[in-house]
């Protein structure tokens, strides 16, 4: 097991790290194509000739004049041990590792603006797997108990239908409906739950229920599989046979083996979406992660498109490192 | 099962899939197939989700005809006077729902007075034409290396299972819009960005079709018919060709069905975004995108693109559920 | 309790800590004339008079300010929001219509400058302070325009003018690596420049934010200095800043160490000014529309408030469509396009009329005949050389025949730059294309994302020929807004460079160098200017759309409530804007 899990977190590592150099070098290398200097993304408008004295004393501060393992280096060492921003002028900035450089657009740290978004894209998320979760399972698992009837053809249909609806569609659609005709939710704009309680659920109900929408469907089919899967085990007709309750078969027996598949899923999509919810952020103008990667993206910010894509890389493995390691302990015939 | 995309697609429940299908393979190729049609044809729901895959192609390819025949084009603007159709102040549509006419049955655009049809008509060629080739992108490359993993083995399988693994735990959605923004200064042409936008989806997605390919491959190398071609001394190549290729194909086409509607979401997201299609190529999710500055004064600018993508995913969606159904002996239904 | 304005000034320091201490917002008989204001009453007259003292303005943008930095801050509306709190040597006065006014600020007078405008010497008021209590001195306003030149740090400003202006040292790279700029002199109350080039429109690069002073050295402390600045900026203005949470909220409270009587062209009002980051402009939109907002500090509303404003009269009062200091054009590229007559077949058949729609509607703008907007020196609303037809939807057989004198009587095909994500940018282009296809020039469309549009993709003359963008869409406003402001960093060969560059034609005709070079000598007349005009229009390569309108929405509580097109493009002038004391 101990080897498992250090082969795992290697291999963890190591994706890691290729997403981040391959993003490192598609920023820093593909502009050279058409003769750009970084330098325009990271402050905009330089309205000086690049062979100027000005120019060139903004290509040495960003270290545009270092080879490009050097800036590379330095862009890791940042992550690994932490750095001081400095102008040269102000008392500098202490970032301790992980350190993900600072945003010359915005004058922040990129591991703040991180931080001050996480809890957006933490309570859209969290909400909304809650619903898709329950919401999903209680329809797969009604959907399983009666393969092929009415319940079952209405469940699976509709939930056909949920998946194919995108959210920059159902999204704008709630908002008029909900906010702006019958203006059930006047004021949509989000507040942290530690401040207003109220405010913040305003500002959740919809989003939670448009991702959670697409996702339930995708969670009552596979609950649906699974449970029809497990109910056709012998170990079931046994319990049955023995004369328990329905009930308890369904639930005690039935739907805790078919959840276990579930749970993993779980785990990856959770993983997956922190940093990726970005039409669902857009949509709703929440200021989450997604929000920040977008507009970082539009206004290509490099060091904060650094920063995110690696925390949503680091998300999505750790995610996927913990499903192989519970698989592992759940289930000994996983092996290396 | 992992969303490739985020919220943008959705793929299919391929994980069942695999399992289900692998029993049916062993059946001699024919006789599946003709079993496979009988139930298909029984499935009203599947069947009406065909026809109406047939119908979005049909519009998709014969668009040109179509809307000369409706008499409308998008190309033409109906917003100036004597003939406009839109608010010279607000820039919306002048009538009910959206200047719904005679001559335009779905309306007008804000600002520049499109016709709505028509727009929507070419755009299910965009979104045909992007989903399918990055579909077949997705296959080409899913299929080749998951079957020379699944065949070979050895190193050639670790070192394309490690690639794949590699390319799941991206993040795909975020490095997309990263590279088609950065190509896009590159180069800025209209075929770069649908180059761009294919390369993405399709690229990013073929590890799944890869998975399945090579799980199924690794059990078919084992059975008999395989054993038998290759004491008759029968070349890698062949084998693969005409040993196990034709046991692939169900699920591949159930993939296919699966994979297509994904793309369009996934087509219309980044659209969404403003990184898709540019105009004044027609996108659905262009539409939408452009919509969401109108939606309060003009709702059915939002409703009409909202419903054809709506439309047509359902259809790929239920097509390929039937699908999977029919070519799976053990299906309850 | 009756405020007048004398007594504030006399009371300032009382009346705020009073204020602060007691948490109210003070009660008041001035009672605002609330209620008969007309659509677009601010943008000549001010709305709503009155004098009545206290209240917060909540103002809502949808993004934060470049900088909060007055040297490193380059978006109008942010330049308005800076007169809220700093104050350079000169001001303005009048900030409504369409001729602004000029006025000393922290200056005794207009300055003195010698013969050839090559020497500039003003006098700093007495009893000048900054918010912490200390004195504002000449030191102060020549370390701010020093840090103009350390362009490693001090960034994203207009920075270009001063250093293209003030004489230095070649190397001179600011105070903090370079020290000391010799060229700029001062003595206990005045300050001198002596500058490389003479400059008769010097008073209006003064009246800049960037040339604000900044407390020398010292900054705003040591964390607070540099590129940090902008997180802590010091106030010498009415209002100081309160709290900044960056990317969310931006508050103003009332400076106690400013002084009425050292301001002639300020007179505040409120309290308190809050500047809320909205980012969702719907949400914007409902605010404004439920009066729990006041203004949009940035930008015209959005598409939907603006709709419903335009169809409903009790909103229309409430909004004004100021005709603003920028033009929309396309700039037509001589090193794709080398033919004259080819240009000009495209100036012909373009279809302004729906142009303008496509822009956003007749609250967008008006089609223009000639690049200079009515702001500028040299404007004619009838000068229209390329005329596309009384109706403005393009003159097909001027077009056709120029297409012929080009030889390429069929057209031919180019490519439309355009940034994206933009909401108008493929509006312009489905309209352009449906033009010129009418005499067969066919477009393509060629995008690139907004923050390296104006840099490196067609602010790179070699990029525009490598990648064949014929067409561009463009748009300018003059930094300040004289003739020479205007045109010089648009038409003057002078100013071409290989990225960044803002004549994007790369223009560079000899006698259109020959007026702006003469300009700065301080002679030139209206007169020059429309010739100017009309030379550049010869070139065919400045094809103007549209003279830009914005639409703002002010709540009808405000007082004193009045357009500033002199900085920030017809947007309410915030300093002076009170509340009725509520």
């Amino acid at each position: 097991m101990v080897r498992f899990i250090t082969f795992r977190l290697l291999g963890a590592i190591v994706v890691v790290w290729i997403v981040s150099v391959v993003t490192f070098l598609i920023f820093q290398v593909v502009p050279t194509l058409t003769d750009t200097s970084p330098v325009y993304y990271y402050i905009g408008k330089v309205p000086f000739p690049p062979d100027s004295i000005q120019f060139k004393a903004l290509v040495h501060r960003f270290g545009f004049d270092l080879p490009l393992y050097a800036q590379y280096w330095h862009f890791l060492s940042g992550i690994l041990l932490g750095q001081n921003i400095t102008d040269g002028v102000s008392t500098p900035i202490v970032c301790p590792a992980p350190c993900f450089g600072y945003s010359f657009r915005q004058n922040e740290l990129v591991g703040t603006m991180i931080l001050n978004a996480a809890p957006v894209s933490i309570s859209l998320l969290v909400g909304a797997a809650i619903l898709w979760l329950v919401g999903g399972v209680a329809v797969g698992t009604l959907s399983a108990l009666k393969p092929g009837s009415f319940v079952d053809r209405v469940g699976m249909t509709s939930s056909l239908a949920a998946v194919s609806l995108p959210i920059f569609f159902t999204g704008p659609l709630l908002l008029l409906i909900f906010e702006y005709t019958l203006g059930w939710l006047p004021d949509t704009s989000y507040a942290p739950i530690t401040e207003d309680p109220a405010q913040w659920l305003r500002s959740m109900i919809l989003p939670w229920v448009s991702l959670a929408f697409l996702f339930a469907a995708l969670y009552a089919r596979l609950t649906r599989s699974n449970m029809i899967e497990t109910m056709g085990e012998d170990y079931i007709r046994t319990a049955r046979a023995k004369g328990l309750g329905r009930r308890t078969v369904v639930v005690k027996h039935g739907l805790r083996a078919a959840l276990t598949p579930i749970v993993t899923i779980f785990g990856i999509d959770v993983g997956t979406l922190i940093g990726s919810t970005i039409i669902t952020e857009t949509v709703f103008n929440l200021r989450g992660i997604g929000y920040l990667s977008i507009k970082s993206i539009q206004s290509l910010d490099l060091p904060v498109i650094l920063g995110v894509t690696i925390i949503a890389a680091v998300a999505l493995v750790v995610a996927n490192l913990i499903v192989d390691i519970l698989y592992a302990v759940i289930d000994p015939r996983v092996t290396v | 099962m992992s969303l490739p995309m985020g919220e943008l697609e959705v793929v299919g429940e391929s994980a069942p899939l695999t399992n289900k299908t692998v029993t049916g393979s062993s059946i001699v190729g024919r006789s599946l197939w003709s079993i496979a049609w009988r139930r298909l044809r029984k499935d009203k729901v599947a069947m009406t989700a065909g026809v109406v895959i047939v119908l979005l192609i049909l519009i998709a390819t014969l668009a040109g005809p179509l809307t000369a025949l409706y008499g409308q084009n998008y190309l033409t603007h109906h917003n100036l006077p004597p003939n406009a159709l839109t608010d010279s102040a607000t820039n919306l549509p002048i009538g009910d729902f959206g200047g719904i006419s005679s001559t335009h049955w779905l309306g007008v655009t804000p600002v520049l007075g499109q016709d709505i049809l028509s727009l929507l008509i070419y755009g299910a060629r965009t979104s045909l034409i992007i989903s399918g080739l990055a579909t077949a992108l997705s296959l080409v490359l899913g299929v080749t290396l998951g079957l020379i993993a699944g065949y070979y083995r050895g190193w050639r399988d670790t070192v394309i299972s490690r690639i794949m693994d590699v390319l799941l735990s991206f993040p795909t959605l975020l490095f997309s819009l990263s590279l088609i923004a950065v190509v896009g200064i590159v180069n800025s042409s209209p075929g770069a960005r649908y180059a761009i936008i294919i390369f993405v989806l399709g690229f990013f997605g073929w590890p799944y079709i890869g998975r399945i390919v090579r799980g199924q491959v690794l059990s078919l190398r084992e059975k008999e018919f395989v054993d038998a071609a290759r004491s008759l001394g029968a070349s890698n190549g062949w084998i693969m060709a005409k040993e196990i290729m034709p046991n692939l194909l169900g699920p591949i086409l159930v993939y296919t069905t699966l994979t297509i509607p994904n793309y369009m979401l996934g087509e219309a997201g980044l659209s969404y975004l403003g990184v898709g299609i540019q105009p004044p190529t027609p996108s659905w999710g262009q539409m939408l995108s452009d919509a969401g500055n109108y939606f309060q004064v003009d709702p059915m600018y939002l409703v009409l693109p909202g419903l054809a993508i709506f439309i047509s995913v359902l259809a790929f969606n239920l097509f390929g559920d039937g699908l999977r159904d029919a070519l799976d002996p053990k299906s309850t239904r | 309790m009756k405020i007048t304005r004398r007594g504030v000034v006399a009371v300032g320091i009382v009346l705020t800590a009073a204020l602060a201490l007691a948490g109210c917002t003070g009660g008041t008989s001035g009672t605002p004339t609330t209620g008969t204001a007309a659509f677009n009453d601010a943008v000549s007259k001010i709305v709503n008079p009155s004098t009545a003292q206290g209240g917060t303005v909540k103002l809502l943008a949808a993004d934060d300010c470049d900088s909060w930095d007055p040297q490193r801050t380059y978006y109008g509306w942010c330049w308005n929001m800076q007169r809220i709190f700093t104050r350079s040597l000169i001001g303005y006065e009048t900030v409504n219509g369409t001729k602004p006014v000029l006025a000393p600020d922290l200056a005794t007078d207009m300055g003195t400058h010698n013969a050839d405008f090559t020497k500039w010497t003003y006098t700093l008021q007495k009893d000048l302070k900054w918010s912490d209590g200390t004195a504002i001195t000449p030191m102060d306003v020549k370390y701010g325009i020093e840090r103009l030149f350390a362009t490693d740090v001090i960034n994203g400003g207009p920075a270009s003018y001063f250093i293209a202006t003030i004489s230095h040292p070649a190397d001179y790279l600011g105070p903090y690596t370079s020290g000391d700029l010799a060229s700029i002199e001062t003595t206990a109350d005045s300050i001198t420049f002596n500058l490389s080039t003479p400059y008769s429109d010097f008073n209006y690069l003064m009246a800049m934010a960037a040339a604000a002073p900044v407390p020398y050295k010292v900054e705003g402390g040591a964390d607070f200095t540099g590129a940090n600045y902008t997180k802590r900026p010091l106030s010498s203005g009415p209002f100081k800043i309160e709290s900044y949470t960056p990317t969310q909220e931006i508050t103003f409270v009332r400076n106690e160490f400013w002084k009425q009587s050292t301001d002639k062209i300020r007179k505040p009002l409120a309290d308190k000014i809050t500047l809320t980051i909205n980012s969702d402009v719907n949400d914007i939109d409902s605010k404004l529309k439920a009066g729990t907002a006041d203004a949009k500090a940035d930008n015209s509303i959005g598409t939907t408030l603006q709709s419903q404003v335009l169809t409903q009269p009790k909103l229309k009062k409430n909004a004004d469509n100021p005709t603003t200091a920028f033009t929309r054009y396309f700039s037509v590229m001589p090193s794709v396009i080398p033919n004259l007559y080819c240009r000009q077949a495209i100036f012909y058949a373009t279809n302004k009329a729906e142009l303008v729609q496509a822009f956003g509607g007749t609250t967008a703008g008006t089609a223009a005949g000639s690049m200079t907007p009515p702001t500028i020196a040299g404007y004619s609303a009838t000068a229209n050389m390329y005329s596309t037809g009384a109706d403005n939807t393009g003159d097909l057989t001027k077009a056709k025949e120029a297409l012929k004198k080009c030889g390429q009587p069929d057209g031919f095909t180019t490519k439309l730059a355009y940034s994206t994500p933009s909401e108008t940018g493929p509006k312009v282009f489905a309209a352009m294309q449906t033009a010129l296809a009418r005499v067969g020039i066919k477009i393509t469309a060629a995008t690139s994302a907004t923050s390296s549009y104006y840099s490196s993709f067609i602010g790179s003359p070699a990029n525009i020929e490598s990648q064949g963008l014929g067409i561009a869409v463009a748009a300018w406003g003059a930094d300040f807004p004289t003739g020479y402001g205007f045109w010089n960093s648009i038409a003057n060969g002078a100013t071409i460079i290989p990225a960044g560059n803002t004549d994007y034609p790369s223009l560079n005709d000899p006698a259109v160098n020959k007026i702006l070079d003469a300009a700065p000598a301080g002679t030139s007349k209206d007169s020059d200017f429309r010739a100017l005009d009309d030379q550049v229009m010869k070139n065919a390569v400045y094809l103007p759309i549209l003279f830009g309108k914005s639409l703002y929405y002010r709540n009808a509580r405000l007082t004193n409530v009045t357009s500033n097109n002199a900085l920030a493009f017809g947007i309410y002038d915030f300093v002076n804007v009170g509340t009725g004391g509520k």
